[in-house]
């Protein structure tokens, strides 16, 4: 569920959504997302000081929250 | 799109005579320095001159297609998210005002306001993306920014009776950008009061005080 909505979130962030890869690993409480994009599109989803990842990792939060779960999203180079 | 040569003395200059030729405003066109030279004896003697391009930007953002586009991706974040969410979108003076209700809606605040600002910030980015273009977008949820925003006044308020009782500065902390402009613009209706922002990042304060 939080992977689809991720997906289409970075894939409207970054120059070559075709490269965007995204994988959930899910545990009992807490899933774990791990974001992969091409090469030049770690700073569009990272942003100025963190601010891209840092709205992602809110937002998700949020939406993870009311579903009863808790996410982690990180950024692989 | 139209476009124009100019010569002046320096850059500000050759805009300032282009933008009386082209009759509009510095945000509406686009500035291209062609040469910079300085003819004669070490730049001393002699003209100076320089010589830029000015384009007159297509200015007419297509904003029903904005809206079509906002409008499919807030569609499509709200299903893939699985939230029982209804919203709007509107424009007032140039911006985008989307507004949401419904059940699920609150989870989008956040602690202060602070998921309703990564989602503004995220959807402003995908959108401004998508159409090239630098369009405002600002998001509430149930009214809570208009709601926090009366809330902001009246604290102000008090405070500045506190200053004016007082003469001591006052100080008020943990604000966000938007909501400094608030104060600054409500201490601004005061003539012998001034207030200005001090510090750094998150721990960025006001200072309220007597002229």
């Amino acid at each position: 569920m939080l992977k689809d909505f991720l997906t289409y979130i970075i894939q409207g962030l970054v120059d070559n959504p075709r490269e965007v890869k995204v994988n959930e690993i899910e545990g009992d409480k807490t899933s774990v997302i791990e974001l992969r994009v091409g090469n030049g599109d770690v700073g569009r989803i990272i942003g100025r000081q963190g601010s891209v990842i840092k709205a992602i990792r809110l937002l998700s939060n949020a939406i993870a929250v009311k579903h009863g779960k808790k996410v982690t999203v990180e950024v692989i180079g | 799109m139209k476009s124009i040569q100019l010569k002046g003395k320096n850059v500000e200059d050759a805009i300032a005579l282009g933008l009386r030729e082209l009759k509009t405003t510095r945000d509406n066109v686009e500035v291209d320095i062609i040469s910079k030279k300085c003819r004669g004896l070490f730049g001393i003697f002699g003209r100076k001159e320089v010589v830029i391009k000015m384009t007159l930007q297509d200015n007419n953002i297509d904003y029903n297609e904005i809206l079509t586009g906002i409008e499919t991706n807030i569609k499509n974040i709200i299903l893939l998210a699985n939230l029982n969410i209804k919203f709007k979108v509107d424009i007032e003076d140039g911006q985008v005002c989307i507004n949401m209700n419904g059940v699920d809606a609150p989870f989008l605040i956040g602690k202060s306001g602070d998921v309703l600002d990564a989602f503004e910030y995220l959807i402003s980015l995908m959108v401004n993306k998508k159409h090239k273009t630098k369009v405002k977008l600002s998001v509430d949820v149930d009214n809570y920014r208009a709601q926090k925003s009366i809330k902001i006044k009246d604290a102000t308020t008090k405070a500045v009776e506190k200053v004016l009782a007082t003469g001591e500065e006052y100080k008020i902390k943990n604000i966000r950008p938007n909501d400094r402009k608030i104060i600054h613009s409500v201490v601004s209706e005061f003539h012998e009061l001034s207030s200005k922002s001090v510090g750094q990042g998150n721990s960025r304060y006001i200072i309220i005080f007597k002229k």
